[in-house]
């Protein structure tokens, strides 16, 4: 994200390289979980035909309005990390004349990444007070696992969290 | 020079530069490696025509798109992020780390029981060998100390974790993997003996060691013992104390049972009565009037000197298997515990 701060006026701040490299580094710790987060959002929209690296850099840089910008080379091993924890299946297939990796969620992909949403989600409106934001989750449509945070859909028929195992039944429906 | 040629110099450069940064473990599975390098060049030429704005990208599109992708140094990191930090060495290789530094202590200690023994077996004094033999086992573990700590603070940083050295040894097995066979039940192996055993080799060994100490036959034999054994006698009883030793670590393994550091600690303290033996053996062969004068006496014909030498040789030989073998129970226990069953090939069996 920092590497939009293209120009900066004479004596501000970020100038100090001190405070530049303290500010690179918090960005990019930050910026580690979301990234793999926004990328397994990003291919979960593809349930079908998959996505490749190049596409879902794309997808992601429209969706954020470029705020979150995933260092294009390092994409790549953030995709490895996800296939090798089984969390993704890749797949070349041809397209527009050039074998393209394709990468599709397995279930218990589809499964981690609910869980991940919810516990982000949940997270980030416990932290609100704390940073004068507000956020408003979508708590008519999605029950949050009060113990792990798994997010559900409100319509899906499920009496237990397919994450923790707790009894959901009747959880503000 | 076309432009086609130059992009694709450009490309491979940075490949290269990639693959030069990127961590051992990947390096190590060509198929992945060459796979991740070959996305990697996707991308490129797909940014590359993005800049180029539906025409053939140019040198300076490629060149672009490769600016784009990041440091090859920072793409690399990505794959050493793995691992929690702890010290120098991550935490998810600690276990092995402290695993390698005590197995590197007992080797080290092994080492210098046999040349212990070796020494002991020609005669020098005890003292001096002994003070030698702390220097040596000091020596040789700071080496080892410092060689694996090298190895493993290498292995945090490049994000090595443990199951990389599974899924290297799996990918070791592949090609020599058996056609599927019919799925036998498997009976889990033992990796020590059961307690039982260690119980009998227990009494046998206090029973031949008391049986050596005390002599109980020496009124027969000792017509025989003093004319011609000069100094037999005591080697019998050194080699029965040496029995009763390890009988009694035998007899206390057999009571410990599943107690997995007792028993590793025990099979390193036998590994002192076992060294012994092999100092025993070597006095034989370095000292032959203890048995030779006696057995060419009563067997005038035979190649006394040829006979005993073989025998020492053998059962040198086999005290040193002997104690490999423990360090390799030991190793076997802190790796697989006391039972396991052969899960590998199993699972190999299971493929179509």
């Amino acid at each position: 994200m920092f590497r939009n701060i293209k120009t900066y006026r004479e004596g501000a701040l970020i100038e100090d390289e001190q405070i530049k490299s303290y500010v690179e580094s918090f960005e990019s710790e930050l910026l580690r979980g979301i990234s793999t987060l926004s990328a397994l959002s990003i291919i979960q929209r593809h349930p079908d035909e998959g996505i490749y690296g190049y596409q879902l850099l794309k997808e992601l840089e429209q969706e954020t309005g470029r705020t979150l910008i995933i260092e294009e080379g390092t994409l790549y091993p953030i995709l490895r990390k996800l296939e090798r924890d089984e969390l993704v299946v890749s797949e070349r297939k041809d397209s527009g004349g050039r074998p393209r990796k394709y990468y599709k969620l397995t279930t218990k992909g589809t499964e981690l990444y609910q869980h991940m949403v919810g516990f982000f989600s949940k997270l980030l409106e416990a932290i609100t007070p704390l940073m004068d934001i507000e956020i408003k989750l979508p708590e008519k449509k999605f029950i949050y696992c009060p113990n792990c945070t798994n997010k559900i859909p409100q319509e899906a028929e499920v009496r237990f969290c397919n994450i923790c195992g707790l009894n959901i039944e009747g959880l503000s429906k | 020079m076309n432009e086609n040629n130059e992009s694709r110099i450009l490309i491979d450069a940075f490949k290269v530069e990639v693959k030069k940064k990127l961590p051992i473990w990947l390096k190590a599975k060509e198929d992945e490696l060459k796979d991740f390098l070959d996305e990697l060049e996707d991308h490129i030429w797909d940014k590359s025509s993005e800049l180029a704005e539906g025409v053939d990208p140019q040198v300076m599109h490629v060149r672009e798109a490769i600016r784009l992708m990041g440091n090859p140094r920072k793409i690399a990191k990505e794959f050493r992020t793995r691992g929690t930090p702890k010290f120098f060495v991550t935490e998810e290789l600690w276990p092995w780390y402290y695993r390698s530094l005590i197995f590197s202590g007992i080797v080290s200690i092994l080492v210098t029981m046999i040349t212990m023994a070796f020494k002991l077996g020609k005669g020098d004094p005890a003292g001096a060998i002994v003070g030698d033999a702390f220097w040596e086992m000091f020596v040789g573990f700071a080496f080892a100390f410092a060689a694996i700590t090298l190895l493993f603070v290498q292995l945090s940083y490049h994000g090595f974790l443990p199951e990389d050295f599974k899924r290297m040894a799996e990918e070791e097995i592949k090609p020599h993997a058996k056609k599927p066979k019919k799925k036998r039940p498997k009976k889990p192996k033992t990796v020590l003996p059961t307690s039982g055993s260690y119980l009998f080799e227990g009494i046998v060994g206090l029973v031949l060691g008391g049986v050596l100490i005390f002599y109980p036959f020496a009124n027969i034999n000792e017509p025989f013992m003093t004319n011609f054994m000069v100094g037999f006698p005591e080697w019998l009883k050194l080699v029965g104390g040496v029995f009763v030793i390890g009988g009694i670590i035998r007899f206390s393994q057999a009571l410990i049972g599943k107690r997995l550091r007792l028993q590793q600690m025990f099979l390193v303290l036998h590994i002192i009565p076992t060294s012994l033996n092999l100092a025993l053996f070597l006095r034989l062969l370095f000292n032959p009037n203890l048995i030779q004068v006696a057995l060419q006496n009563r067997f005038v014909d035979a190649n006394i000197p040829l006979i005993v030498k073989t025998i020492v040789i053998i059962g040198a030989v086999l005290s040193i298997l002997g104690m490999f073998g423990e360090l390799a129970k030991i190793a076997k226990l802190e790796v697989k515990g006391f039972t396991y069953t052969e899960i590998k090939y199993e699972k190999r069996i299971d493929v179509k």
